[in-house]
């Protein structure tokens, strides 16, 4: 399996935006019944989660989260050397959205910007590939955008995916500093065998212009093809038996045991399954934060979310450090583990934002004249 | 171990262990649905260290079913 370690690298602050529309579970109650609602809160925990205005972008969530870090670590932008936008919700087919993100932050153009495509997995990968690039450049200053917007693609009738998902941004900033005691330690899998587990068949080039005709399928679900696709079953089984072993194999790699750490991020699938890896895995749940009652399974973002949700606090000049075990787990199928020390001071409490990229909307050809 | 399957599995649909029998078909049960499709193989890894993938899951209809599986893997 491939181990990854960064001695020189920390993670230095977080930051995490939702929209400001929420979306009750219990609205869904005319489409899929109380009892069926009361079934699924009891079994994903899921209560709540926000959702994107229609021109609202993944990107925007992450613009605003990084926008408010770099405010509140009293960052300049004009000293970032690299941004990763890792999403499965570009702004456009091309170019790439980092770019987008780039202008829009003022950074330099002495700036190394590009996009990784994942989801569920998006944050351990994502710190793992820019702390790697920065070990090996003169790159000191990076940030890292995770940011995901899921509930444009679940079809408002399919029970598997319409109440599960919401939509979130966030932003990390990534420091190299030659003294650092911890780094960063990772190690990730991937399983395409199994790539149709969580899909959305259309709007891809394999398939760019699929009808969006709503039928009926396998399932039992309506949905079209430019929807997102999961199947639960397999999926479930997948996270029970790789994921702990993935958590198994990492603490035996680097030698280091469950005791060691103060928290454990899981990516916020649904609370059932992660009430199974924590029992497999073998960590005390009390140790396992929970975001997704309030919103939902927000897939890229959802470890970054966790983490400032969890430990973020307002107003306050007490600092502690705590070590954390993150592990992000789906779609792909991919998943990744990666150990790092953070600082609660420097994670910004979660908040909202409807703010909206609206030049970046081109409508017309006009538009670009 | 059929017995242990149908207490568990009462528990899971919640319903009275007297009404299953190991000739039961578990998917007619009142309350059988993903998500108790999902505890019954969470139930079986905890209870026999056994992740019964679904395609062979649906090759599976009764109680008795289930169990001669876990122990034709667990020779």
């Amino acid at each position: 399996m491939p181990y990854f370690e960064c001695n020189n690298i920390r993670i230095a602050g977080i930051a995490c935006a939702v929209p400001e529309t929420i979306v009750k579970v219990d609205s869904f109650e005319n489409q899929v019944g109380k009892e069926a609602i009361e079934k699924f809160k009891k079994a994903t925990g899921i209560e709540r989660f926000h959702k994107t205005l229609d021109n609202q972008t993944a990107s925007d969530l992450g613009y605003a989260a990084a926008k408010k870090l770099l405010e509140q670590l009293n960052i300049s932008p004009e000293t970032i050397q690299a941004l990763l936008f890792v999403s499965h919700s570009p702004d456009y087919r091309r170019p790439a959205t980092a770019a987008v993100l780039q202008m829009r932050l003022g950074l330099p153009k002495d700036c190394a910007c590009y996009d990784i495509n994942l989801g569920c997995s998006a944050y351990p990968y994502g710190v793992v590939t820019l702390s790697s690039m920065m070990e090996c450049s003169n790159i000191s200053r990076a940030l890292l955008i995770c940011a995901e917007s899921p509930t444009k693609i679940a079809n408002p009738l399919d029970r598997t995916t319409a109440m599960l998902f919401g939509d979130a941004g966030s932003a990390s900033l990534l420091l190299k500093e030659k003294s650092h005691c911890c780094g960063i330690k990772g190690a990730m899998r991937t399983d395409g065998y199994n790539y149709r587990a969580i899909i959305v068949p259309a709007g891809g080039f394999r398939n760019l212009y699929a009808p969006k005709d709503i039928t009926c399928w396998h399932d039992g679900n309506q949905r079209h093809l430019h929807n997102l696709y999961m199947n639960g079953g397999d999926v479930f089984n997948f996270t029970i038996t790789e994921v702990p072993r993935l958590i198994q194999e990492f603490l035996q790699h680097y030698e280091v045991t469950v005791e060691e750490f103060d928290s454990f991020i899981m990516h916020q699938a649904n609370l059932f399954i992660m009430k199974q890896i924590s029992r497999k895995a073998r960590f005390p749940l009390e140790k396992m934060p929970v975001s997704l009652d309030r919103y939902g399974n927000t897939s890229a973002a959802a470890i970054p979310l966790t983490l400032c949700d969890a430990y973020a606090k307002q107003n306050t000049n007490t600092q502690s450090n705590i070590k954390v075990l993150m592990c992000g787990y789906g779609v792909g199928l991919s998943w990744g583990v990666i150990s790092a020390t953070l600082t609660t001071n420097e994670l910004v409490p979660v908040f909202t934002s409807n703010e909206t990229f609206t030049e970046g909307l081109i409508e017309s050809p006009t538009d670009l004249e | 171990m059929t017995a242990t399957l149908i207490e568990r599995i009462a528990e899971i649909v919640e319903c009275e262990p007297s009404t299953i029998s190991p000739e039961s078909e578990f998917r007619s049960l009142e309350n059988w649905d993903s998500l108790a499709y999902m505890s019954v193989v969470a139930m079986i890894d905890s209870e026999f260290s056994l992740v019964i993938s679904q395609e062979d899951f649906r090759k599976l209809t009764t109680i008795n079913d289930i169990a001669q599986f876990i122990q034709s893997k667990n020779q």
